[in-house]
């Protein structure tokens, strides 16, 4: 059993405090500096939580921060890491992934039924689709890693960018020699840890201090580097901060994890890798058990036997897999103190106690073939089982940095081949263990800090390490199985064999497949172990099947870093604040806050849309349209820009004259419209959709760059407001606002005009999205609330509201206009939305012209039209169907009810074949039912635009 | 020790664009003091001259951040340190004003290869002794390392704004004018007095 050590000179925890804590109900005392884990394992808890699949009793495995056996939920937060998270008092730890409680689990009750649950269960229950509904609710049921509690309050987070000339991650005895040799050669050094002190596996106590003191290092530890992005951005995930760290330069220091032995009961409590009983011991002083057997392959596992003996707890054997053992140190003092050695000995399985943890564990004589002699079985009486069989480089971050590795046989680990310029490896990683690690890391932070133009780097070679660290092969089979490969997600060695059988042979497959890797440790225990066994598989070795994609995030990092602040960029026209105080009910279009509608008293949604859009028909209405991009092009060839970058013909446009537009991309695909209004000879003002206009300006400065014509484009979109003014009256209220003769032959519809406005200048033009005469008024913002609440004042005699949003759809819906994005898709051409003659295919260039040619042999996929619902009471909504004698034959783009025809219209992408025969069709809506409709021609409203030119000119 | 940061918007002064191959020649003709390398400021007659990129000028009132003409509670600039014609600035608030107008006005002649750009931009100032730790959260650009004596201008997003900004300031002192979009002006008002708030640092919100 665990149990908690006299102190010892070196330990983080404080004896002197007491923490108080609950684990699954039951009251605990643990020390200031212990984790919930060490304080839980201190306390002798048997074992602190249930696997994934088979919810089997684990313990302590790992305790390096990928521990998935000692996942929590604390305080009410899931997926807190028993293994580093500090302990606190008061917490209220649960074991994760149980039905009725960590040591009364119900669901324990699968681990019996194993052999019903084979390798890629999940996608064979889901193959079926009759079925899938009843396996995802038992799925949901009985998996999943703790609960999130939907009411808990948003935790903002600050974010931050660092920078540093030279960023080591890790904090062993390489990572610190590389920090201090950089910052002796004149760098700044930021220098991150992922435990919570610096050290690693055991640096020199005089180089922690040196380097925790050096004024040009930063030291950051219990900080995770989770990413590594292009030109050395690197992600730094610290408790409470994310900060995105520049580096000049980069050395990985990041070591080598330590991979278990697979064999029958590998799993059970007590059962645990060497390493973390060595962080157990050296950090809280808690022992793994009171009589230890140490699975040995490497140095290492002599070492840590060593140093339990030393701290009093007993050695019942070293079982060394391999050949030939050590005959150096340490395995001659292990021998010297009496400590039981068997040689080519493996274990074939580890026995349960009665309080579920680890009791003996059964061995056998191994070959180098991986071959157990099951007949010459013995048995090794413990109660803590220690692996120390070997490592696998966490190389995830080089590669994610744009590296390359390589298999090296005789380590047995993959290690850096090629590192992008800029980035170092150094100390295990490397492949340089032992007391070689800070000489190596010395190297790499010399050349990092001359690659930041500090130093003249270093000529120093360090020689990989010449002893074989990790074993080629610690896997033993079992007629039993439950020799577990990966942890997380309860996989034992068939599971791999048996995917690999079903085809699923490659690397990339088997993870997909099997999820070895997917679980919160994200393979760092088992990749390497599932790549041998694969390597078995196929006759391969384990260097020919490469490594899965490494992707960001290396760590499992709370979405709430992520979030950071959760700014959101939202953008406002200069009268805000005038429509919130008129009763603005707010909807986002693009990245603008618009308003939807303006609610009054005794109203409901419905009644103030239909009223506003009642105004604008019958008397006068305002909308902002200042969320419109609003662009001017300058110079001389500002026209053959136009004519290059839009559809239609605007080099022959008359000055004080304006012309719909529509932009296309290469494939003739429809991907913006407004109006362009030509100014001067060499100047044009233009706008874009609300949603568009940034990307319509990036893309237009591209252009211009690439084609190089003597134009200069202006986006005015922020710093220009505009107002639509519309309705029968609004040419007689706006003349005594003006000094602009607003009369129909020296102001025609389409002109624009600049003049004043409410003593503002002001650029007004006659165009009318609403089919009304209207005038859309272009100020500069600082004027805009002057000339607004002028407008305002003018039209309340004669009724006038402000509209929002939704009636403006409903109005243009009434004129048959399409909206780029809503009534057309990512495919959409100008043929399908009869928009041709806003295309001049005479021109000798425009973009998407090719493509339009043919597209115009190839005829259209489908066609915009007009569609009365005859349904009296129901609506579609958009995007329903258009069923066609029951085929799918469209769908609807934009639907209202207009009070001004008294019936229901809307618009629709329907098939060719149906739009042509026009006549009555169906729309299916949410509950499957079928609304008649009737294809019908726009424009639904004012056919010949007697409104928009009330006086006849054009 | 406490934070020391303040954000604050000013009261728009006066501020044009303009545009074109001829804008530098026309705008060096009417007087103005034209930086001659790319992304730098100067300052002339309480102008400040932001030149962006090679044919790009942004043009303000370089006393706007000064005094009571503009914000009756900013205070004094103490950014003049590093700007030797600022000392002056705040009393050529006005002559500043109106040097811009009649640029303005000389600009509606269309002079060839000049564009005059309408510049509505949100203006703000941020300084104080840890300023840098404000930056940091907000902006990828390391505003610690920027060579201020160069008078370099600075286009960059911050928060997801394109914003310009201006180092000023002098050592152990940073301060930064800071421009943007009128439409963001709310949101990067609102979000950087938070971060500004939330470090320990003071904030005096937008104003109308």
């Amino acid at each position: 059993m665990m149990h908690r050590l006299e102190g010892a000179a070196g330990e983080w925890i404080d004896r002197s405090g007491a923490l108080r804590f609950s684990f699954e109900g039951r009251e605990y005392a643990g020390f200031p500096g212990d984790t919930i884990s060490s304080a839980l394992a201190a306390a002798g808890v048997p074992f602190l939580g249930r696997s994934f699949k088979y919810h089997r009793p684990r313990g302590v495995l790992s305790f390096a921060n990928h521990d998935s056996n000692t996942l929590f939920q604390v305080d009410g937060v899931p997926n807190v890491r028993g293994d580093v998270t500090p302990l606190r008092a008061g917490m209220a730890v649960f074991a994760v992934n149980t039905v009725g409680g960590l040591f009364a689990d119900r669901a324990a009750l699968l681990d019996r039924f194993a052999r019903f649950l084979p390798v890629g269960f999940y996608y064979k229950a889901f193959h079926s689709k009759r079925l899938f509904p009843r396996w995802e609710r038992l799925f949901r049921a009985f998996t999943g890693l703790g609960r999130i509690d939907l009411n808990a309050t948003r935790t903002p987070t600050p974010k931050r960018y660092g920078f540093c000339d030279v960023l080591v991650i890790g904090a062993g005895p390489s990572g610190l020699s590389a920090a201090l040799s950089a910052a002796r050669a004149g760098a700044r050094v930021v220098l991150v840890e992922e435990a919570a002190r610096p050290g690693g596996s055991g640096a020199d106590p005089a180089l922690i201090e040196e380097a925790s003191r050096h004024s040009s290092i930063t030291l950051l530890c219990a900080t995770v580097a989770a990413g590594v992005y292009a030109d050395r951005w690197v992600a730094l995930a610290e408790a409470s901060r994310l900060t995105k760290m520049r580096a000049a330069a980069v050395v990985f220091a990041t070591g080598v994890i330590e991979t278990p032995a697979v064999f029958r009961g590998n799993d059970l409590p007590g059962v645990m890798l060497a390493s973390a009983a060595t962080r157990l011991l050296r950090r809280h002083g808690v022992a793994p058990g009171r009589r230890v057997a140490v699975l040995a392959a490497n140095r290492e596992a002599y070492e840590v036997a060593l140093e339990l003996h030393a701290r009093g707890v007993g050695i019942a054997a070293i079982v060394d897999l391999r050949a030939l053992a050590d005959a150096e140190e340490p395995a001659r003092s292990c021998a010297a103190l009496g400590m039981r050695v068997l040689r080519y000995h493996a274990p074939y399985e580890a026995l349960r106690g009665t309080d579920g943890t680890v009791r003996a564990l059964i061995v056998a004589p191994f070959d180098q073939g991986g071959r157990v002699f099951a007949r010459a079985l013995h048995r090794i009486d413990c109660d803590a089982v220690l692996m120390s069989v070997g490592w696998s480089a966490a190389v995830q971050l080089p590669l994610q940095a744009g590296g390359s590795v390589e298999y090296s046989q005789a380590l047995q680990q993959y290690l850096p081949a090629q590192l992008p310029p800029g980035t170092f490896a150094a100390g295990r990683l490397n492949g340089v263990y032992d007391a070689d690690r800070a000489a190596d890391g010395g190297r790499a932070g010399l050349l990092a800090a001359a690659y930041a133009g500090h130093g003249a780097g270093s000529e120093v070679k360090v020689a990989r390490s010449a002893r074989r660290p990790s074993h080629p092969f610690p896997i033993i089979d079992h007629p039993a199985h439950k020799n577990f490969v990966d942890f997380d997600e309860d996989l034992q060695v068939k599971d791999l064999e048996d995917a690999a059988q079903e085809g699923f042979d490659s690397s990339e497959l088997l993870k997909r497949y099997s999820t070895v890797g997917m679980g919160p440790s994200q393979g760092k225990h088992s990749n390497i172990n599932a790549l041998r066994v694969l390597a078995r598989v196929r006759a391969v070795e384990p260097g020919d099947l490469g490594l899965t994609t490494a992707r960001p995030m290396y760590h499992p990092v709370p979405m709430k870093l992520l979030a950071g602040r959760s700014f959101n960029a939202e953008r406002r026209t200069p009268i805000d604040a005038q429509h919130a105080a008129l009763g603005a009910v707010w909807m986002p279009a693009g990245n603008w806050r618009r308003p939807e509608y303006y609610a009054r008293d005794g109203e409901s949604r419905a009644q103030s849309i239909e009223a506003e859009v009642q105004a604008v028909r019958a008397a006068v209405g305002i909308i902002d349209v200042g969320t419109l991009g609003k662009i001017e092009v300058h110079g001389p060839q500002a026209g053959e820009f136009l004519e290059r970058v839009y559809a239609g013909r605007y080099s022959d446009l008359k000055v004080g004259m304006s012309r719909y537009g529509l932009m296309l991309d290469e494939a003739g695909v429809i991907i913006d419209d407004g109006v362009i209004a030509r100014l001067a000879e060499d100047a044009y003002y233009f706008s874009t959709t609300t949603g568009g206009s940034a990307t319509v300006f990036r893309e237009l400065l591209r252009l211009n760059a690439l084609w190089g014509l003597d134009c200069a484009l202006v986006n005015v979109t922020g710093h220009r407001a505009a107002f639509n003014y519309a309705g029968p009256w609004c040419r007689e209220l706006l003349r005594p606002l003006t000094d602009i003769d607003l009369g129909d032959a020296a102001f025609p519809f389409l002109g624009v005009r600049e003049g004043h406005l409410a003593g503002a200048p002001a650029r007004l033009l006659r165009v009318g999205f609403v089919g009304e005469l209207g005038y859309e008024i272009h100020v500069a913002a600082g004027d805009a609330k002057a000339v607004w609440q002028a407008l305002l004042e003018a039209g309340r005699p004669r009724g006038l509201r402000p509209f929002g949003v939704e009636a403006q759809r409903v109005l243009r819906l009434e004129k048959g206009h399409f909206i780029v994005g809503q009534d057309t898709d990512g495919l959409t051409d100008p043929y399908e939305v009869n928009a041709m003659w806003a295309v001049n295919l005479q021109k000798p260039f425009f973009v998407g012209q090719r493509s339009l040619k043919i597209l115009k042999q190839r005829g259209p996929r489908q066609l915009l039209v007009g569609i009365e619902i005859l349904d009296p009471v129901r609506l579609p909504k958009e995007c329903h169907l258009v069923i066609d004698r029951g085929d799918i034959a469209g769908r609807v783009t934009s639907v209202a009810r207009s009070l001004t025809l008294n019936k229901s219209i809307g618009l629709a992408l329907v098939t060719p074949r149906r739009a042509r025969a026009a006549g009555d069709l169906s729309i299916r809506i949410e509950d499957g039912q079928l609304l008649p409709a009737r294809i019908v021609p726009t424009p639904f409203y004012d056919p010949k635009n007697l409104r928009q030119r009330p006086g006849g000119a054009a | 020790m406490s934070t020391e940061v303040s954000f604050k918007r000013l009261t728009a002064g006066t501020r044009l664009g303009f545009k074109g191959a001829g804008a530098g020649a026309w705008l060096a003709a009417q007087g103005v003091g034209v930086p001659a390398a790319s992304n730098t400021w100067s300052s002339a007659a309480g102008v400040l001259t932001a030149r962006l990129g090679s044919a790009e000028y942004f043009l303000a009132e370089h006393a706007a951040d000064a005094g009571a003409a503009t914000d009756p509670g900013a205070g004094s600039d103490s950014g003049a340190g590093s700007d030797p014609g600022a000392g002056s600035d705040s009393g050529a608030a006005g002559t500043a004003a109106g040097f811009l107008r009649r640029i303005a006005a000389n600009a509606r002649a269309r002079p060839a290869g000049v564009y005059p750009v309408l510049r509505e931009d949100w203006d703000f100032v941020l300084e104080g002794r840890d300023v840098h730790s404000v930056l940091a959260q907000v902006c990828n650009v390391n505003f610690a390392d920027v060579q201020s004596n160069i008078q370099p201008v600075i286009m960059t997003l911050m928060i997801g704004v394109a914003v310009l900004v201006v180092p000023r300031g002098a050592a152990g002192r940073p301060r930064y004018r800071i421009w943007c979009d009128p439409s963001y002006g709310p949101y990067l008002s609102d979000a950087l007095g938070t971060v500004v708030v939330e470090s320990g640092g003071m904030y005096r919100g937008a104003t109308e």
